[in-house]
């Protein structure tokens, strides 16, 4: 089973930023993109994620059409959680903001309560869990931002850069809990620049550029891939 | 300098003994100045989050005329609504001019751009990152409105605040379309305008201390909320 962007086209200001023809991602494994700045990895993880409505083209998830509507999307983002690069934090508690994915979801308070305290726990965030998230550090926040993604359990979850705001042993906490996660069958889409994460991390890798695939496939094997291998981003990687 | 000195005794001496006719002008100004921030917050609120979120023909129009009527001269805008509310305009069989009531319909005049722009202001500069954050959440689209209206609760409450202390200082309407009538229109600042000309210092400086009070009172509010 597939996530499947076909013809996925996006603009910009009337400036194509990606142009895909077709990529399948695979269900229940880690998919690392990776790129140049400015290759529209953000963009397509963006549209992976059903943030984005207003681009052409198709995403099927596992044979099902995702609707090009706030509403359409919903129920694929319900299923979903994204860490992103920069987190923005609402101004309340660390517990308030890890749990407003629950409470958006409707689940039970003490059923909420129990999953915020276990997630609080797992990242170390226990003692912090009243501070207005605010004024937490930047690592803090991305660990906080990680809790908030998690709690709810999603299936696919989408990664943007999450090790930039991170020190060694809090990178080693998150690729341990998306290894976890990975072995629990979600589908994991990361971006990353860090060569050793990809190969720690990835089943897949799609290499972007300039809004295009450059070479995808099976890790290690498309490290390899000529077409890959003999462009001048090889140095880059 | 006695003079001076002696109309501030004479100002104290009335605010002690809470005199009827000071708490009247005061009471009535908090209420015509409450009145329509009231109005022009419920109808300014959604336009400034509206404007500040959604992408349509003629907004960027609605925008400059806003900010073009931020710097109205509020007798200017007293002038506008005096043309609808005099017997010869269009609303003068409402009977309204020389009313508290038309007060409030000249300040909503004033104060609503400025509540407006201010939501607005407050709403763009946050709603990218909030309303994608809470959208990534597995927000609906009013949950995610809701969760940008609540991280800009500070900012709004600014806007709300900042439009009352405009309209309770405001001169211009208050004189034209109340007319300053004794227990009926005369607001602080009206009535403040009238008793120095009178040559009443002492009441005059009475109602502009409980002014500058209310002053204090907002600016410490707005200082509180741009702190948060």
């Amino acid at each position: 089973m597939n996530y499947i962007c076909r013809n996925i086209r996006k603009e910009y200001d009337g400036k194509e930023i990606l142009s895909l023809s077709e990529l399948h991602l695979p269900l229940g494994k880690t998919t690392v993109i990776m790129g140049p700045n400015g290759a529209g990895k953000t963009s397509l993880l963006r549209i992976l994620a059903f943030l984005e409505t207003d681009y052409f083209g198709d995403l099927l998830v596992a044979g099902e059409k995702v609707g090009k509507t706030l509403e359409g999307t919903k129920k694929f983002r319900r299923r979903s959680g994204v860490i992103w690069q920069r987190p923005v934090m609402y101004n309340m508690s660390v517990r308030a903001n890890v749990a407003l994915g629950l409470r958006l979801r409707r689940v039970k308070a003490e059923e909420a309560e129990a999953k915020v305290d276990a997630i609080l726990a797992k990242l170390g965030l226990t003692q912090l869990a009243h501070v207005n998230a605010k004024r937490l550090s930047g690592g803090e926040t991305q660990k906080v931002s990680i809790a908030r993604a998690l709690v709810v359990d999603p299936e696919f979850i989408f990664v943007d850069e999450p090790s930039s705001n991170l020190d060694i042993e809090a990178i080693e906490l998150m690729h341990r809990l998306l290894l976890e996660e990975k072995e629990k069958g979600k589908t994991i889409v990361l971006i990353t620049h860090n060569l050793a994460e990809a190969k720690r991390l990835g089943d897949y890798l799609v290499f972007l550029n300039q809004g295009q695939v450059l070479a995808s496939g099976e890790l290690p094997e498309v490290f390899s891939a000529p077409a890959l291998t003999e462009s001048p981003y090889w140095r880059y990687i | 300098m006695d003079y001076l000195a002696n109309s501030f005794s004479h100002a104290l001496k009335l605010l002690v003994a809470m005199d009827p006719e000071v708490l009247e002008v005061v009471f009535l100004s908090l209420k015509v100045s409450s009145l329509s921030t009231l109005l022009a917050s419920v109808l300014g609120l959604p336009l400034g989050f509206i404007l500040a979120t959604k992408r349509f023909t003629g907004r960027q129009g609605i925008i400059s005329v806003l900010n073009s009527l931020l710097g109205l001269p509020t007798v200017v805008a007293g002038l506008f609504v005096y043309a609808f509310l005099s017997r010869q305009g269009i609303l003068g069989v409402l009977g309204l001019l020389f009313t508290w009531q038309a007060i409030v319909i000249g300040q909503f005049v004033v104060v609503l751009p400025l509540i407006t722009a201010l939501v607005l202001n407050a709403i763009k500069e946050i709603e990218e990152g909030y309303r994608e954050t809470a959208l990534s959440l597995g927000a609906s689209r009013w949950q995610a409105a809701l969760l940008v209206l609540w991280e800009a609760r500070f900012a709004i409450s600014g806007a709300i605040i900042a439009g009352f202390g405009r309209v309770l200082g405001e001169v211009g309407v208050s004189m034209m379309l109340g007319g300053n009538i004794a227990g009926s229109t005369r607001t602080l600042t009206t009535a403040i305008a009238l008793e120095t000309s009178k040559g009443d210092f002492g009441f005059a400086l009475a109602l502009g201390l409980v002014l500058l009070l209310i002053s204090f009172i907002i600016n410490t509010a707005l200082h509180w909320l741009r702190e948060r």
